[in-house]
């Protein structure tokens, strides 16, 4: 259209609609122009994964389609407000009657997201898990108690929203864990002790899990532990032998990444420290001495509960010096074990951890060598039906 | 690549646009079809060749039969060719799959299973090459000379991978000869928005209940209601929304695409239902199908025999499995029953009850359509009406609860009423005008928080 006509055309359109649309288009090109010159982050906290780096263009890379997702992944990575357009999101679906965000049913494993609940509390959305994952790994853990000859406990751990139920939105589904746990019950049969820490951790006797994170919180942990020491046999460490550190900076958990708004208050973190100290160390992969278990630099940052062990690798051996009983306790775990170390580490010279998903050797072969007593599979029962972990435990 | 991303909306969107309306006029299609084949091979890099294939074949038959004007015979034959070629390729990417397991299930053979990934938009575009093949053939329209203006009208990306599907007769002129104006373009803008927050924030929102429903499986009464009923709701919101964005795109561009939906929840009768949704394959299979088979001017058993024939068509066309074509079916036998005497009783009895039975009746439809496994679409229908599961359960209440204020307002943007008031509201005056444009901003603002919100993806299995 010829220039001169613009100002004759400008007079036809409806006004609204032509500042609407210049805005539109100004938005767009703002958020053309951010994504091409502003500064980017590499990582984001919220939620604990890279951030897509700038697309690499190659004619394998169009042609497999990867380039063209490395572009859109780029694009909502680095969208200019991403965090406040989210926050947004959240709460309009909130203010919508909405009390769940993040579900994905479509996907494989089904995400079922996080329940808004009380008190300031967040939820797992538990569902059936359809995959045979549970299953799986229910009988591969069945199958390692019966082939080990060390005395197996097995502790699968309920999510918050499994103990706190009265505390999820009116009317809200879940998915009863205790399925899990009687059909674990069932496959070990003889071979293991199957830890019960259902009633324990139910809330008629205290908050045991975090608001905004999927983990059980301190006294949780406790719980679990004293429940574990009664099957062993064990007398637990009680809870009054140590100082109960605050840490000061707030924090906010895995499940707040899963629902990031601006109305969340965040959550309260206390480290179990002994009264009276003992030397304990941490071998990082087996072999890298830390004094302690605490990695205090992750206080500082978003991933607080990474505190315990520095997170989870392969391998990790917790020794305790002030313990000459010479018992060395293998732990198959995910990271619901880590903040019960603080206090199994007073009953055990030796803690061998093992975490499946990052660990490629054979485990029957690490329980011969390391002269392994005891061993224990502490999981949360969400973790053993999203992920496998069956191949690792194969009876060789 | 669809409309409703981040990357279109901030790169793609205004890089056409620019282009476009840079280049000359002799240019203009050829920037169209240059940026139109960029947005098909961004989601399909490989079949951009398939389509470049299909465009040229096409092309060729097109002058082949323009030539042959006056001999039938051999006009006929380019014709025939041609048709078969691309039921052919959609055939074979579409339904290969679909016959070789149910002739696998049939004889308890085990051949193989063609592996082939469906093109995007084959559906579409494949019917309307079938279009122009048929129009120029029945002299409605005059072969294009020039490829690329051939291109333009089979390729034009917003028409491209979901429609809606225009004939060839009716978009031919445009091709060769449109006026842009800025008063189509913010038009066009404003009819693009308004498909974007239909796609997003509504059709996208009632998805997670549908699919929750799903997931769960064995609903109980109120709960395969309160699933069915999103999904009524979220494939119109998604079909239409996107129509609107296709059409207001076509306004952007200067073209008038043509209507594809007209409010089909308030329809009467399963046969006006079907006059008001997705009208471009209606109106498409009435054509290119129904009519040439005699329609209904051969006699009532015929008019029935053509009936069944283009519904199960029309079923199977929306998806390989066999849930696709029972839907097909279901309509077939409501719209024959219409016409033999039930279309005479809806007309008689209250508006009410006929808008009843046609909703139910739509209802009733997509949980056939939206289970691919034929006997769980059946159990929901039974659960709907009582004959399976309990009467409510806690997903049935929660749903209510949690969803009732989006079904409500998505029941409400689904009647013409809601259109009215907004064009209302936005031609009585300043302040009338003020509300409107900042309801506009928020759905906008919305619509970009959910599509932000889509691209985060906690990744928080480290951490388990």
């Amino acid at each position: 259209m010829k220039i001169q006509n613009v100002k004759e055309q400008w007079k036809k359109c409806e006004p609204e609609y032509a500042v609407l649309t210049v805005l539109l288009l100004l938005c767009f090109a703002f958020g053309a122009a951010w994504i091409l010159f502003a500064p980017k982050e590499d990582f984001s906290e919220d939620e604990n994964r890279a951030l897509e780096p700038a697309p690499k263009l190659s004619a394998a890379n169009v042609l497999d389609g990867s380039f063209m997702e490395s572009v859109e992944a780029y694009v909502g990575d680095h969208f200019p407000l991403r965090k406040e357009f989210i926050s947004l999101y959240t709460v309009s679906q909130f203010a919508m009657g909405k009390r769940d965000v993040g579900g994905n049913y479509s996907a494989a494993p089904a995400e079922g997201g996080v329940y808004f609940g009380g008190e300031g509390h967040l939820y797992e959305v538990l569902l059936p898990e359809r995959t045979g994952t549970f299953e799986q790994n229910a009988q591969a853990l069945a199958n390692f108690a019966e082939a080990v000859d060390v005395p197996v406990y097995l502790l699968p751990a309920p999510s918050g929203s499994q103990e706190q139920g009265e505390n999820l939105p009116l009317f809200a589904p879940n998915h009863d864990q205790r399925e899990e746990f009687q059909r674990l019950r069932e496959l070990a049969g003889e071979e293991a002790v199957v830890v019960d820490v259902f009633d324990d951790l139910a809330s008629i006797n205290g908050d045991y899990y975090f608001k905004t994170d999927h983990h059980w919180n301190t006294f949780g942990a406790y719980e679990a532990y004293e429940a574990l020491c009664g099957e062993m046999g064990i007398t637990p460490t009680p809870l009054d032998a140590y100082n109960l550190r605050t840490v000061t900076l707030p924090f906010y958990g895995t499940l707040y990444s899963k629902a990031v708004s601006f109305f969340q208050t965040p959550d309260r973190m206390y480290l179990p420290e002994l009264k009276e100290e003992q030397d304990i160390r941490q071998y990082v992969n087996g072999t890298e001495e830390r004094e302690g278990i605490y990695w205090e630099e992750y206080l500082e940052k978003k991933d607080k509960y990474s505190v315990y062990l520095g997170g989870n690798r392969g391998v990790d051996v917790v020794k305790n010096y002030d313990v000459k009983n010479g018992r060395k306790l293998l732990i198959l775990k995910d990271s619901y074990a880590n903040s019960m170390i603080p206090y199994l580490a007073t009953n055990f010279s030796e803690i061998h951890l093992i975490d499946l998903r990052y660990y490629n050797f054979n485990v029957y072969d690490y329980i011969e060598e390391q002269g392994i007593t005891d061993a224990a599979a502490i999981y949360s029962v969400k973790q053993l039906c999203d992920v496998s972990i069956a191949n690792k435990l194969i009876v060789r | 690549m669809i409309f409703s991303s981040l990357i279109y909306l901030t790169f793609f969107f205004l890089l056409v646009l620019l282009a476009y309306y840079l280049v000359p006029r002799r240019l203009k299609n050829g920037c169209l079809v240059l940026f139109s084949l960029l947005f098909y091979a961004w989601g399909e890099p490989v079949y951009v060749v398939l389509m470049v294939l299909t465009i040229v074949v096409d092309y060729c038959c097109g002058l082949l039969i323009g030539r042959f004007a006056e001999r039938r015979g051999a006009a006929r034959a380019v014709i025939v060719g041609n048709v078969l070629i691309n039921l052919g390729l959609l055939g074979w990417f579409k339904y290969a799959g679909l016959l070789v397991s149910t002739f696998d299930q049939l004889t308890g053979l085990s051949v193989p299973i063609p592996e082939v990934a469906l093109p995007i938009g084959i559906s579409f575009y494949t019917f309307e090459s079938i279009s122009y093949a048929v129009d120029v053939y029945r002299k409605e329209a005059p072969p294009m000379k020039n490829i690329i203006n051939f291109a333009t009208y089979l390729s034009f990306f917003p028409h491209l991978v979901a429609g809606p599907i225009v004939r060839y007769e009716k978009l031919q002129a445009q091709v060769l000869c449109r006026e842009e104006t800025l008063e189509k373009f913010t038009a066009g803008m404003m009819r693009f928005s308004k498909g974007l927050f239909k796609k997003v924030l509504l059709a996208n929102n009632l998805a997670v209940l549908a699919e929750r429903v799903q997931y769960m499986g064995n609903p109980s009464t109120l709960e395969a209601w309160m699933g069915v009923l999103a999904y009524t709701f979220q494939i119109y919101f998604d079909f239409s929304g996107y129509s609107d964005m296709a059409i207001g795109l076509g306004m952007m561009f200067g073209f008038e695409l043509p209507e594809n939906f007209d409010h089909p929840y308030v329809s009467r009768s399963v046969s006006e239902f079907w006059r008001r949704w997705h009208m471009t394959l209606g109106g498409w299979f009435r054509e290119y199908v129904y009519i040439p088979l005699g329609g209904n001017r051969r006699g009532m058993a015929r008019t029935v025999r053509n009936l069944a024939v283009v519904w199960v068509l029309t079923g199977l066309w929306h998806g390989a499995s066999w849930n696709f074509a029972l839907w097909g079916a279901y309509y077939a036998v409501l719209i024959i029953c219409e016409r033999l005497f039930l279309g005479k009783l809806l007309e008689k009895i209250p508006a009410f009850f006929s808008w009843l039975y046609s909703f139910v009746a739509a209802v009733v439809g997509w949980a056939i359509f939206s289970y691919v496994d034929v006997s769980a679409g059946l159990r929901v229908i039974a659960a709907m009406f009582g004959f399976a599961g309990a009467g409510t359960d806690s997903l049935g209440m929660y749903a209510l609860l949690t969803y009732g204020p989006t079904l409500v307002i998505a029941a409400l943007c689904s009647v013409p009423a809601a259109g009215r008031l907004a064009e209302r509201l936005r031609t009585s005056g300043k302040a009338g005008k003020a509300v409107w444009c900042a309801g506009f901003l928020v759905l906008f603002v919305l619509s970009m928080a959910s599509l932000v919100d889509n691209s985060y993806s906690p990744f928080l299995y480290a951490k388990f």
